[in-house]
């Protein structure tokens, strides 16, 4: 499915990485490589830092040591080349209340540098099951509904790293497996992806597993 | 994406979403109208006193209306999610906030230069006057607006920021009041606009060069 983008300097290389909450380490001396076709199964107790360790690697939060390669270049330095080479849905929907469910990911695809033409549009909304739910406004969309667009986006979009924070939370079974499908072609195209989540993903490809260690000694 | 394609996408989502609550961009304008109305209820009905004092009070229920729109700016964006996106699209910040700022200009701004004839009339503002009231609001609301951005950034995800973004931007618009209001004066005094009007071009300059990197910078801390 993405193939095309993925070349084999695809890698993400993680050294060291420590992140505070205030004056409080979440977590020190996280380390990891990522290779094209290898994902991260990110667990561990709630407030163990699961989604502070996520947006620090997209860039949203500065870790207070460590540092985070990508193709061999540290990100932070080329911000722009990391930013066109990950996918990242936090917490947060990043989608608007009162838009249209087409029209939100029609703004998130340009946003995206994609195409978001209409009958693309339609095509990946039926891919999710959202195409009767098109027109309907953002805020209408029940929580399953609401990540089934959010998987819309990852699949409308060409970047080979994703970044999911609880990607499969208020998903039917059906969604859960739609979910793993997505994942699994995106892995087997080459992808790389780091999830965090408590639930057992249904992925064929076996994850490496990182928990991040609960109360430490500060 | 290019800037030019990154601010013509902030302009255009942030004027479709204001398309979408108008009811919240009419209050800013009824607002205007409103503290514009009261002045010669409150104060004697004397024409003279009135033209005297008509461009200063525009322009303080300006500079308040437009500080009443500021908060939805950016603290929508950052409450949903969409500013995370902002910030990691591949595209430059600078430039999408411009668009959306922007944006944010042509919709409660906007409304206001072309409202203000209509607060000279009800304050019987020579023609001339009129103009020259126009023409200032019309330079000075983008260093508004973008003095406002960069308060509007500075000041996400703060306790109470509303009321810390009003403490924030009035004592740097004071300038930008100063030199509106005063143009009016001026003119009347047989002394020109020109100056004040060069001054209010240069601070709309200087905030349109300047503006978006200060608040794209701002957006970026707020994150970290």
């Amino acid at each position: 499915m993405n193939g095309d983008d993925v070349v084999d300097a695809d890698r993400l290389e993680v050294e060291g990485l420590a992140c505070a909450a205030g004056v409080r380490t979440l977590f020190d001396g996280v380390g990891f490589r990522l290779g094209p076709g290898q994902w991260i199964r990110l667990g561990g107790p709630n407030g163990c830092g699961k989604s502070t360790l996520l947006r620090a690697l997209a860039g949203l939060g500065r870790p207070i040591a460590g540092s985070i390669r990508w193709r061999g270049a540290a990100t932070a330095a080329s911000r722009d080349a990391w930013h066109a080479a990950i996918a990242y849905q936090g917490h947060l929907p990043g989608c608007k209340d009162n838009l249209g469910a087409a029209d939100n990911l029609r703004w998130q695809l340009a946003l995206d540098g994609e195409p978001a033409t209409p009958a693309r549009l339609r095509e990946l909304l039926g891919r999710v099951g959202l195409e009767r739910q098109a027109r309907l406004d953002y805020q209408r969309l029940s929580a399953g509904q609401r990540r089934r667009l959010g998987l819309a986006r990852l699949l409308g979009i060409h970047r080979p790293l994703w970044l999911l924070d609880e990607p499969t939370t208020a998903l039917d079974a059906s969604g859960q497996a739609l979910f793993g499908q997505i994942l699994g072609a995106h892995l087997g195209g080459g992808g790389l992806a780091i999830c965090a989540t408590h639930l057992d993903l249904p992925v064929a490809i076996e994850p490496i597993r990182l928990e991040l260690g609960g109360a430490r000694p500060s | 994406m290019t800037a030019g394609a990154a601010i013509a996408w902030g302009l255009r989502r942030d004027l479709a979403l204001a398309m979408r609550s108008r009811a919240e961009i009419a209050i800013v304008l009824v607002f205007f109208v409103l503290v514009t109305s009261l002045f010669p209820l409150g104060l004697e009905p004397d024409p003279v006193l009135l033209a005297k004092i008509a461009p200063g009070i525009a322009w303080v229920a300006a500079l308040l209306a437009s500080l009443l729109g500021l908060p939805r700016l950016f603290a929508a964006d950052h409450a949903d999610g969409s500013l995370e996106q902002l910030a990691l699209a591949p595209a430059p910040l600078p430039a999408l906030v411009a668009g959306k700022v922007f944006a944010h200009w042509v919709a409660t701004s906007l409304p206001l230069v072309l409202l203000a004839p209509l607060a000279g009339i009800q304050f019987g503002l020579e023609p001339g006057a009129i103009g020259i009231l126009a023409a200032t609001l019309l330079l000075g609301t983008p260093v508004l607006a973008w003095l406002g951005a960069i308060g509007a950034a500075l000041t996400l995800g703060a306790r109470g920021g509303a009321a810390l973004l009003a403490l924030l931007v009035l004592p740097l618009a004071v300038p930008v009041l100063v030199f509106g209001a005063g143009a009016v004066e001026s003119s009347r005094a047989g002394l020109g606009a020109q100056a004040h009007l060069s001054l209010l071009g240069a601070g709309a300059i200087l905030s349109v060069v300047f503006g978006p990197f200060v608040t794209a910078l701002a957006v970026r801390i707020s994150f970290e």
